[in-house]
């Protein structure tokens, strides 16, 4: 058993009892931006739980540790897909600006959250909770105490951003 | 059919494995803390403390530092080793009480005390007890040549000569065949029994199914000693030999659950039959159907999980080029 810097010792049980109750929650909101790609969910779950065992001994087990395992493993999904190039897209089956378009394929989400990592965070965060989280526009709004309007033009403003970012990897037949 | 909540459901086989490391990534990291002083510093620190140590050790002998080294590898190694110890002690005291238990619920089975399946939880038990004894004694052999936490996975590399994953598996087959032996002798006893009326049909069916159980556990271990084979030969690299356990792994679930489900079937079938000329309260028929879904639940899980590792090593095998 180890003293953490907080005061909070991270032993086994510690670390078993947060692991089992947390894999769920943090393995489906990986999967859910990876498009459900099991190899690469995996890959970047074990590298989440490396960091939070590179962090937890030192300065202490978080207070949310589900909160803070999904902060990281957002910022290691963001810098994958910076450093991955997705293939060429076919336009018609990313019609971002489409309200039923949905991003639950491997390749379809590879691509979506590829473009999201190079989006100013405003624009990515809702995104991803409308793409990934399957937020209504109604819960969006309620939860930012903001009307459905203005949600809709935040989220039509990030969905042609998104696009716009997309193009680069666009198939020009 | 996968849905989008299962698609986004852990793999068992995965929450297990990164499990195993993080517990052995946490006991690595307390070995190192509890390392010399300087080696928690940040680099330049360590830089200065690698000089220190260098100046010391010209000036009161290179021996010394190097005594110290060993005696803290000798203290992880020993702390090491004792934990096993432990573990072993603990489960060859199971394994013992497992067989007191399996006697003693087979003499009482032979006159009716006991449920007719307490005989086969008990021989399950002392098989299960039987195989963890094996592996922890090759595991504290592992831990005596390496210093370090046993690698169980099938690509893990040998220690010198010794290649402590094909030992382990030899010990795992050599468990697995003991109690497929116990097992048949089992079941030849429960046919006569059933043959005489002593116990009912149904029961001889279990006996069948127990003895099925017990050759697919084993063939599982008899195809991971053939992975390790193939691994060691140079025919496979380390991920595919890893994702071949996992498919055994997956596959042996599989083949565990499906019998069991078509037993559960029939069994809702027998009783609903009961029922209707009311020898069997509705109660009964209710559980069973219970089970026969909790069953068929776990039977598509481990069917995904076992589509999952297939489709990894499938992409695995092709982007190597194998």
């Amino acid at each position: 058993m180890r003293q953490t810097g907080v005061g909070r010792t991270l032993s086994e049980d510690d670390l078993i009892r947060i692991y089992r109750d947390t894999l769920r929650p943090l393995y489906g909101f990986v999967s859910r931006r990876v498009g459900g790609d099991a190899g690469l969910a995996e890959d970047l779950v074990h590298d989440t739980w490396m960091r939070a065992l590179d962090a937890w001994p030192t300065r202490g087990v978080p207070d949310d540790p589900t909160a803070w395992l999904m902060r990281v493993a957002r910022n290691t999904l963001i810098s994958h897909f910076r450093r991955v190039q997705p293939d060429l897209i076919d336009p018609a089956l990313f019609d971002v600006e489409d309200d039923r378009f949905s991003p639950e394929s491997p390749e379809t989400a590879t691509v979506v959250s590829w473009g999201l990592s190079r989006l100013r965070p405003h624009h990515s965060a809702i995104l991803e909770a409308f793409y990934f989280e399957g937020r209504t526009v109604s819960e969006l709004a309620a939860a930012r105490s903001v009307s459905e309007r203005s949600i809709e033009g935040k989220l039509r403003r990030a969905r042609l951003r998104l696009k716009q970012t997309l193009s680069k990897v666009r198939r020009r037949d | 059919m996968q849905t989008n909540n299962t698609r986004h459901e852990p793999d068992t086989a995965f929450a297990a494995r990164l499990e195993a490391t993080l517990l052995s990534e946490l006991r690595r990291r307390e070995r190192e803390a509890q390392a010399p002083w300087w080696s928690g510093w940040m680099p330049v620190h360590s830089v200065a403390a690698l000089a220190v140590v260098v100046l010391t050790s010209m000036a009161i002998g290179g021996g010394v530092v190097a005594a110290a080294y060993e005696a803290e590898d000798r203290q992880a190694k020993n702390e090491l080793l004792e934990m096993y110890q432990r573990r072993l002690d603990v489960a060859t005291q199971r394994r013992q009480l497992a067989e007191t238990r399996f006697k003693e619920t087979e003499i009482r089975s032979d006159v009716g005390l006991v449920p007719e399946d307490a005989e086969w939880e008990a021989a399950a038990a002392l098989a299960e007890a039987s195989a963890a004894e094996s592996r922890l004694s090759v595991d504290i052999d592992e831990v005596r040549a390496t210093g370090r936490e046993p690698r169980q996975e099938l690509s893990a590399p040998k220690v010198g000569s010794r290649d402590f994953v094909s030992e382990r598996l030899a010990a795992e087959r050599r468990a697995a065949a003991a109690a497929l032996q116990l097992k048949q002798r089992l079941a030849q006893k429960w046919l006569a029994r059933a043959e005489i009326g002593v116990i009912g049909p149904e029961a001889a069916v279990d006996a069948q199914l127990e003895v099925t159980l017990a050759t697919a556990a084993l063939e599982a271990v008899d195809r991971r000693i053939a992975i390790r084979a193939a691994f060691l030969a140079g025919r496979q690299s380390g991920v595919v030999t890893d994702l071949r356990g996992m498919e055994v792994a997956a596959e042996q679930m599989v083949k565990g659950l499906r019998p069991k489900v078509v037993q559960a079937r029939k069994d809702v079938e027998r009783l609903e039959q009961r029922a209707k000329v009311g020898v069997v309260a509705a109660v009964d028929v209710a559980e069973a159907r219970v089970k026969q879904l909790e069953l068929e639940t776990e039977l598509s899980k481990a069917e995904l999980d076992l589509a999952l590792v297939q489709r990894r090593l499938r992409e695995r095998i092709e982007s190597e080029g194998v």
